[in-house]
């Protein structure tokens, strides 16, 4: 092959001009820059050209500027002498290659040293250098997955097999962490890293095979670690797979270091597994899901599963050869029917109507959004204060407020997806619950089209499996209790969701035996919750299942009944600001309906103001306000101040004191109180006065103030303001701490 | 150069970092700072009126610090502008990737006044030569 050298030589000029030509010994970082440029260029010129050794140089070169830039050289008169003689090799090769079409010098030398200077090696073997042992194994043509071995620097080498199979261990460690916890970019980090090092050293020994795998490792996880990929499961294959197979290959180095057979490992398939790097690293990843073309043909009923197998079989000698082209030649199939096929195959790979998108944009998108409603109501109200506003702006302002609104209906959309996976996986959940307490049951799903807020649907998932559980085990009877009762055998659990005046809303039904209000009623007396049989409604006495220590399961099992269980299922529930109820007859069944708000990024809050500042309070909490009298005012000893509303006395939480502000009134009958409900019972609270109810947007206070008790988040108010959310539960616990 | 006559732009999304760099230049002598919380809002500073020098952070959402000094070089008005990068730790890819970009120098978060005032010094005799 005639390879034209001209303009590699070029190159090399310039890049010594470049370095020569500076104005003191001294590289500083924006000439390091240019140098790092020019040697990118020099690089891919002579691998164009097949100079390999040139390419090698650019490598010491660029690991000098590296570490130059870095700070991390100490002998920087060595480190410019190897860096000059580096230029004078790499010249000296690209004319003797232009002249000969070779070179037959060594360039072992300089490579050396520059390792030294770049202080990337270990201690260099004083003795003579080492030769350049050259191990070809390609005539072993039996096995494909022998790579061939370039030694250059035995102790080196050494070195680096010794390290990079810790650097594998410190990997393998790693990733099983990573797959427990595939948000946490630390385990990403601490696997990008060893990577990035064995491709480093690799790089400089020339261990190609070992290089390039390593770095399309890193390269991956650098996507992974900037949110551009997510970790799935075919990830963590991959990276595991590609561990493997760098173990593999540094093994078959340490066996050609000394002078053993090269084991063979029939597993390795570096290009197949660099394909599978590529794939994920588009976003195209192969899930577990696609199938094979010879899958797919069996699953069309055109070839049989013992056909595909033969086929496969005979074509194992010609790997090369297509399993499509395979039948086609035998006859089986039609090339149209192949051809049909593989469409099929990459329909299920690309979908071309979906793009992956990072939640935290989504969640960055929708929060501006939010913030641009805000606004529009601040401006909205700006312009009904002026008394006369423009009549042509007044119509172009409104066409604006439509448009936000549907920007932020279609924004919001973005974060829904449908209830189904939700649902899918409650359903296996129903089929083990059945195998373990030997009933018989099936699964309805009404509506799992339904859309959810992305950021819900783990938070439900849990209250939800609490309450299927009570449904398979208290609900539903023993099969041959349901034929007695004149019933199907088989029980049937049902799944609905659907909206509803801006909830989503989540029923889990059983045609169970339904909730037995006599027993529920005797086990609340016997354990205390309530005295004696008071006038209760049977929803009131449904409810009492959520209350702590009340099961009525009759004996303890595995599945329920440990008398925990429903009251967390209702704690779940509210920390999400839903509302959950109960139907139920007996001998029917039961029904639990939960009612969730469609997403979490808007609360439906009171706007309360102490003294100069504003809070809101989460109005799912509030029961009512109300300006106390003077007689309603007491101060008990030992439990601090009370309020008699609504005929029942309540604990006093003065707002002002616990945020230390000046307020506007010091008497409660001065001052509004809110009664708020929790879980441990009703409060007042005191505040200076109600301004309005309001949606806001929920916002994070940041990381410093993540967890300040009392507080949810905050918001920004309508009129521009900023207002803290209380959490309800916090506050009153706060209080308590006073 | 004094340092009061050098117009310093410091580009952070976290406003305590920005505090805590302009404090550090105002132990040195530094009078004449701006600042824009994202790679956005410095490009529109940056196009508004005449910088001497940007210190710019490496990790920010919207346009990371390696974006911005990219878009900087890439603006005919702008390429010569001075551009100090901040990192939170000298990890060689992010500095070379940073260094083949064209910075001017990079500085390894913790560091001190003097640290910085060097380097801002480095840059402008460097440019001045």
């Amino acid at each position: 092959m005639n390879m034209d050298y001209s303009n590699l030589l070029k190159l090399l000029n310039d890049l010594a001009q470049e370095y020569l030509f500076k104005d003191s010994r001294e590289i500083d970082i924006p000439l390091a820059g240019k140098l790092l440029n020019q040697l990118e260029l020099i690089a891919d010129e002579a691998k164009k050209q097949q100079v390999s050794s040139v390419k090698s140089c650019t490598v010491g070169l660029s690991q000098i500027l590296e570490k130059t830039i870095l700070d991390q050289i100490d002998d920087k008169d060595s480190a410019a002498k190897v860096f000059e003689e580096g230029i004078h090799i790499m010249q000296e090769i690209a004319d003797s290659f232009s002249n000969t079409g070779r070179y037959d010098g060594s360039i072992q030398e300089f490579l050396t040293k520059a390792g030294s200077v770049a202080g990337l090696t270990a201690p260099i073997v004083a003795d003579e250098p080492a030769a350049e042992k050259i191990v070809d194994v390609t005539s072993d043509t039996s096995s494909e997955s022998v790579e061939t071995f370039e030694i250059q620097d035995e102790a080196l080498t050494r070195d680096f097999i010794t390290e990079g199979l810790e650097y594998i261990e410190e990997i393998e460690v790693n990733i099983l962490n990573l797959e427990n916890e595939p948000e946490n970019k630390d385990y990403i980090n601490a696997i990008f890293r060893p990577f990035h090092s064995i491709k480093g050293v690799a790089s400089f020994l020339n261990l190609e095979r070992i290089r390039s795998l390593a770095h399309n490792l890193e390269s991956l996880l650098d996507k992974t670690r900037n949110g551009e990929i997510s970790v799935t499961p075919s990830l963590i294959d991959v990276i595991l797979d590609g561990a493997d197979a760098l173990k593999t290959l540094i093994g078959q180095l340490r066996d050609v270091l000394e002078g053993k057979a090269i084991s063979k490992s029939p597993a390795l398939d570096i290009p197949a597994l660099e394909a599978r790097i590529h794939r994920l690293e588009q976003g195209l990843e192969m899930e577990a899901g696609t199938k094979k073309i010879g899958e797919i043909l069996v699953d069309e009923g055109i070839i049989s599963q013992e056909k595909l197998e033969k086929t496969l079989k005979a074509k194992g000698d010609s790997p090369e050869k297509k399993i499509g082209q395979a039948l086609i030649e035998e006859g089986v199939v039609k090339p149209k029917q192949i051809s049909q096929a593989l469409r099929k195959q990459v329909e299920q790979v690309t979908d071309l109507t979906t793009i992956r998108v990072d939640t935290t944009k989504l969640d960055d998108l929708i929060d501006m959004v939010g913030e641009l409603v805000i606004t529009q109501s601040m401006i909205s109200q700006d312009i009904k204060e002026m008394a006369n506003a423009d009549k042509r702006l007044t119509r172009d302002l409104s066409q604006f407020f439509r448009i936000t609104s549907s920007l932020q209906r279609v924004s919001t959309s973005l974060r829904m997806i449908p209830i189904k996976q939700t649902f899918q996986r409650l359903t296996r959940l129903v089929r083990d619950l059945a195998k373990t307490t030997g009933k018989n049951v099936s699964v309805d799903l009404v509506g799992e089209d339904t859309e959810i807020d992305r950021n819900m649907v783990d938070e439900i998932y849990n209250p939800l499996v609490h309450m299927i559980r009570n449904s398979v085990d208290h609900g539903l009877e023993m099969p041959a209790e349901r034929v007695k009762a004149g019933k199907p055998e088989r029980g049937l659990i049902t799944l609905k969701a659907y909206h509803r005046g801006g909830n989503i809303v989540i029923e889990i039904a059983d045609d169970g035996k339904g909730l037995d209000k006599q027993k529920i009623l005797s086990k609340a007396i016997k354990s205390g919750l309530i005295s004696s049989e008071e006038n209760l409604t049977d929803q009131e006495i449904y409810k009492m299942i959520f209350m702590p220590g009340l099961s009525t399961a009759a004996k303890v099992t595995d599945v329920s009944g440990r008398g925990v269980g429903m009251d967390v299922v209702k704690r779940a529930v509210e920390k999400m600001r839903g509302k959950i109820e109960i139907e139920s007859a007996i001998g029917e069944g039961t029904t639990f309906i939960t009612r969730f708000p469609l997403t979490l990024a808007i609360i439906d809050g009171m706007i309360v103001k102490v003294g100069s500042e504003s809070y809101i309070l989460p109005t799912t909490s509030i029961r009512q306000a109300l300006r106390p009298t003077r007689e309603s005012y007491t101060s008990v000893v030992g439990k601090g101040e009370m309020i008699n509303a609504m005929g029942q006395l309540m604990p006093l939480i003065r707002m002002y004191e616990l945020f230390d502000i000046d307020p506007e009134h010091k008497n409660p009958w001065d001052a509004i109180v809110v009664v708020v409900d929790s879980e441990s019972g009703s409060r007042c609270l005191m505040v200076d006065k109600i301004v309005s109810k309001a949606e806001v947007v929920v916002k994070s206070l940041g990381e410093g103030l993540k967890n300040i008790k009392g507080l949810a988040g905050g918001a920004i108010l309508g009129d521009g303001r900023i207002g803290l959310i209380i959490d309800t539960e916090g506050l009153f616990e706060l209080a308590e701490e006073r | 150069m004094n340092e009061k006559n050098i117009k310093v732009l410091i580009v952070d999304d976290f406003a305590t970092m920005r505090k805590v760099v302009r404090n550090l230049l105002k132990q040195s002598g530094y009078e004449d700072i701006v600042e824009a919380e994202d790679g956005v809002m410095a490009l529109k500073v940056l196009k508004s009126q005449k910088i001497d020098v940007v210190v710019s952070d490496w990790n920010m959402p919207n346009m990371t610090g390696l974006e911005l000094l990219k878009a900087v070089r890439a603006d005919a008005d702008l390429a010569k502008t001075p551009f100090l990068m901040v990192t939170a730790e000298a990890l060689q890819d992010n500095v070379v990737a940073a260094v083949k970009a064209g910075v001017n120098n990079y500085i390894v978060k913790p560091f001190t006044a003097e640290v910085l005032n060097e380097k801002i010094k480095k840059i402008m005799e460097s440019i001045n030569k």
